[in-house]
């Protein structure tokens, strides 16, 4: 019993190396020292970036919330492309010209039979008829050759084959 | 060694090229021909030639012989110049369709009898006295208002027919959006814009039944005054869509917020 106390005692005693005491109280204080922190443009940049974008989109969302954009008229589909007045105009214009190509003359004995009973309706007050020019050009493109009535101005072929003929 | 096989090649295509230079020598005497078609100044030298008789009755008989023969050329070259249009015309025709095809084909044919009429009375021309300009005219005037004008008034609806097509598939594709646009805006339901939509379609409907029945009549050679009528009903109902069309508009735009 004496001798376990003697030994206990000794216990008491006890401690570490010096050298490996130094090492571990080094190793503790190392390993909560804080990283320095080294100044850069590029983190600079990036920071001020970040917080531009988040002021941008913050108030962007508020002009969308208080409807200052009118974001409706962007979002529609409906502006109306197939029905839209100019394009409809172009297109009823070039019907308008094939169907006064049908009421030109191509001979001039038929100048005197053509009926209006037997002309197209043009289309109406919506658009401006297409005018003879456009006509004639459209007539020339397609290769045909109208006939205009031999006038006081003109003689053509037919007038001069019956004034030959007299 | 000149055989008398290689010498009858060289024979052969002599006489080819010799064939080809002619007929490009043809083709450009064809088109040296002056083409002015206003004959007043013409008519007006004649008319001077009648009112100032010449002492000499055969000198003035000749002057107003050849003033006619010139007039008569003129004229021919006018008329061969019309045809080669409506020819130039065909022949820029490139349809998928066979029947568009042999519509054209057929017609061509037709422009070529036309051409080979004109040239051969060409060559009358020199030949003619004074009393035969008189016959030559009449009967050249007579066959123009006939046969001649038959064949250019069918080529001519046959032209503007071809052009149409292009104006109906516009038409049809302007159907189809105008279609999906009042689903869109869920107005299909309206009864004003029901109705114009429905007779939007109805008159193209229109529109294409007599598009087809004057291909028919073309395939048919039913002639010019038929295939004319034919194509107007087209355009007719097609312009009537376009109205349809325009009233849509107008009716549509009242439910769009301004």
């Amino acid at each position: 019993m004496n001798e376990l106390l003697h030994q206990l005692k000794k216990l008491t005693s006890i401690e570490s190396d010096a050298d490996y005491a130094r090492r571990s109280r080094q190793l503790i204080l190392q390993s909560v020292r804080e990283p320095k922190k080294k100044f850069s443009i590029a983190a600079l940049l990036g920071s001020s970036l970040q917080f531009g974008v988040t002021v941008a989109l913050t108030g962007i969302l508020l002009l969308v919330v208080l409807g200052g954009l009118g974001i409706g008229e962007f979002l529609s589909p409906f502006h109306l492309a197939s029905l839209d007045p100019t394009n409809l105009r172009a297109e009823a214009q070039a019907i308008d010209i094939q169907i006064q190509l049908t009421d030109l003359n191509y001979h001039e004995s038929l100048n005197s039979q053509s009926t209006p009973s037997t002309a197209a309706p043009t289309i109406s007050s919506s658009i401006t008829p297409a005018s003879k020019d456009d006509v004639q050009k459209k007539a020339a493109e397609l290769g045909i050759s109208s006939v205009s009535p031999s006038s006081s101005e003109s003689i053509g072929i037919d007038e001069a084959l019956n004034r030959l003929a007299e | 060694m000149n055989t008398p096989f290689s010498k009858k090649r060289v024979f052969v295509i002599t006489l080819g090229c010799a064939a080809i230079l002619l007929g490009a020598a043809t083709r450009g005497a064809r088109a040296a021909i002056p083409v002015t078609c206003d004959f007043t100044r013409q008519f007006s030298e004649l008319a001077e030639i009648e009112k100032n008789p010449n002492s000499d009755y055969l000198t003035q008989l000749r002057a107003e012989l050849n003033l006619r023969k010139g007039i008569l050329k003129g004229v021919i070259a006018c008329a061969l110049n019309d045809v080669q249009s409506l020819h130039t015309g065909l022949e820029s025709i490139a349809s998928s369709d066979a029947d568009v095809r042999q519509i054209r084909d057929h017609l061509l044919g037709n422009l070529e009898q036309v051409t080979g009429y004109y040239e051969t009375q060409l060559a009358r021309v020199d030949d003619l006295g004074l009393y035969g300009t008189k016959e030559f005219s009449k009967s050249l005037s007579d066959w123009r208002a006939g046969s001649g004008a038959a064949v250019l008034e069918e080529t001519t609806n046959f032209l503007i027919w071809n052009k149409n097509q292009e104006l109906l598939s516009i038409a049809q594709q302007r159907l189809q959006d105008v279609s999906r646009t009042v689903n869109a805006l869920k107005l299909g339901d309206n009864e004003d814009i029901k109705k114009l939509f429905g007779e939007a379609g109805s008159s193209f409907r229109d529109a294409q039944a007599a598009n087809n029945n004057a291909k028919q009549l073309f395939k048919n050679n039913a002639g010019a005054a038929e295939s004319l009528a034919a194509v107007k009903s087209s355009l007719s109902a097609l312009a009537r869509t376009y109205q349809s069309f325009f009233d849509l508009s107008d009716a549509v735009h009242k439910f769009i917020p301004q």
